[in-house]
C-alpha cells in the first residue's frame, strides 16, 4: 500500500477510534459556557464518528446498573470517569471544579482535561502534578473566544485515540 | 492470607456485613475488628467481595436487600472507599481494549454498555486474588506515577501526529536509511524548516529518534512503534 494511503488509513483508524468521551462542565443555565461545553461535543462529535461524547447529566447507571440510584452524586460519576477514555472538563463554574475534586487524587486522574482560564492560574484548587503533567491545562480569553481551546481539546482526543488503538495508558 | 483455610470466619464476616447475626454475636465481630489485625484484613477482603457482586448483579435478591439495608444505606459507609478501588482494580484491568474479533462492545454501544462489555469478562477470583495480596502494599502516589505514565505515552504519540503527522514521516525516513543528515531527512518531506525541526526534536525528547554528531537514526522504541504502526495500518509503511 502506499505510503500516503497507509497515511490514510491509520488517521481514519484513530477517528473512527472506538472512545468514550465525557465532556464536564457548566449546565444549561451558564448561557456562554454551556454553548462552548456544546461546541466541544459538537466539534468532537463531528471528526470521531463512531465516539460517545456524553455529558454526564444525560448518563443514567440506574438504567444498566442495578442498585446505582442509591449512590451519591459523585460515586456515579466516578463510575462515569472510569468508563470513560477521556474527560474534558470545561472549569468555569464551582461545580465542574466540585465535580472533579473528588478524583483529581485518583487513579483515573490521568483521563482529566480540565480546562482553567488563565486568571485562576495561581489557584490551587487541584494538585500541582495535574498541570505538570498536562492534565490541567489554561486559556486566555481569547483561546476561549476562538477556535484554539476547542482544537486543544480534539488534539488530546486524538492522541488519546491512538494511544488506545497501541494499547497504551494515556 | 491463605483464606481457604478460613472459611468459617469467612462466612461469619460475610454475615456480620449481611446483618444475619445474632446481636451478640455481631457485636463480638466489631470487636474483634478492633482487636485482630488479621481478621480486620480478612473482612477488608469479604466487604470487597459483596460489594463487586452486588455491583456485578451476582448477589440473590434476598442478600442484596440486606446489603442495602445493612451496608450500603449506613452514613459511614465505606462504600465511596470501595467503589474506588473496585473500579481502579478493574480498570488496571482492563486498560487495553478487546481487539477487533475479540469481543467486546461494539463501536456504537453506549457508554455503559462498554462499561460492562469491559466488567464483565474480568475474573472477579482473579481481582479478589488480586485484592488479597494487595492489602497492605498500597502506594499512596501511585496516581502521580500513572499521570507521569500517561503523559509519556501522550507525549510519545504526540510526536508522531502533530503537524499533520510530520513527525511519523521523519521516522518512516529513517528506517529507509538507518542514519541520515538533517538535509537528508528532512529532503522531500512537505513542512517549513522550523515544523521540521520542532517535529524532529520531539521524536528525540521521545526517544524515537537518537542523534549522534548531527546524524540522526531511529531508536530501538522508534522501530517498535514502527512495528505498531504497521500492524495497525496493516502493511509495512514506507516514507
Amino acid at each position: 500500500m502506499p505510503f500516503k494511503d497507509s497515511l490514510k488509513r491509520i488517521k481514519h483508524l484513530t477517528e473512527a477510534c472506538d472512545l468514550s468521551v465525557l465532556v464536564w462542565g457548566p449546565g444549561e443555565g451558564s448561557f456562554e459556557h454551556y454553548e462552548k461545553r456544546l461546541k466541544i461535543q459538537e466539534e468532537l462529535r463531528r471528526c470521531f464518528q463512531n465516539a460517545d461524547i456524553l455529558f454526564s447529566e444525560n448518563l443514567n447507571l440506574s438504567e444498566s446498573l442495578a442498585g446505582t440510584d442509591q449512590l451519591t452524586i459523585p460515586e456515579q460519576e466516578l463510575w462515569h470517569l472510569a468508563a470513560c477514555d477521556v474527560c474534558i472538563v470545561l472549569d468555569t463554574s464551582k461545580g465542574a471544579g466540585e465535580e472533579i475534586a473528588h478524583f483529581v487524587g485518583s487513579h483515573l486522574a490521568h483521563k482529566l482535561l480540565i480546562l482553567t482560564n488563565e486568571k485562576y492560574r495561581t489557584s490551587t484548587s487541584f494538585p500541582s502534578a495535574l498541570r505538570e503533567h498536562h492534565n490541567q491545562i489554561f486559556y486566555t480569553e481569547i483561546q476561549y473566544k476562538s477556535c484554539s481551546l476547542v482544537e486543544s481539546v480534539l488534539t488530546r482526543v486524538r492522541t488519546v485515540a491512538l494511544g488506545k488503538l497501541f494499547g497504551m495508558r494515556v | 492470607m491463605d483464606m481457604s483455610q478460613n472459611l468459617p470466619e469467612e462466612n461469619l464476616i460475610r454475615g456480620y456485613f449481611l446483618g444475619d447475626l445474632a446481636e451478640g454475636e455481631q457485636e463480638r465481630v466489631e470487636e474483634r475488628l478492633f482487636t485482630d489485625r488479621e481478621f480486620f484484613e480478612t473482612s477488608l477482603v469479604i466487604e470487597g467481595e459483596l460489594v463487586d457482586d452486588y455491583a456485578l448483579g451476582l448477589l440473590p435478591k434476598n442478600e442484596r436487600e440486606k446489603l442495602l439495608r445493612r451496608f450500603l444505606r449506613t452514613p459511614q459507609q465505606y462504600q465511596k472507599v470501595r467503589l474506588a478501588k473496585i473500579l481502579e482494580q478493574y480498570i488496571s484491568n482492563t486498560q487495553v481494549s478487546p481487539a477487533p474479533g475479540e469481543g467486546g462492545a461494539t463501536p456504537q454501544a453506549s457508554l455503559i454498555t462498554r462499561l460492562f462489555s469491559r466488567l464483565i469478562p474480568w475474573k472477579l477470583s482473579e481481582a479478589r486474588q488480586r485484592r488479597r495480596s494487595d492489602i497492605g502494599q498500597n502506594e499512596p502516589d501511585a496516581w502521580k506515577r500513572l499521570l507521569g505514565e500517561a503523559q509519556s505515552n501522550r507525549n510519545l504519540v504526540f510526536s508522531l501526529i502533530a503537524d499533520d503527522w510530520l513527525g511519523l514521516q521523519l521516522l518512516l525516513r529513517l528506517r529507509e536509511d538507518s542514519a541520515m543528515t538533517l538535509e537528508g531527512l528532512t529532503d522531500g518531506v512537505e513542512g517549513s524548516d522550523a515544523d521540521l525541526i520542532t517535529a524532529l526534536t520531539r521524536l528525540i525528547k521521545c526517544g524515537l529518534v537518537v542523534e549522534t554528531q548531527e546524524v540522526f537514526s531511529c531508536s530501538m522504541l522508534g522501530a517498535e512503534m514502527l512495528e505498531k504502526i504497521d500492524k495497525l495500518s496493516g502493511s509495512d509503511l514506507h516514507a
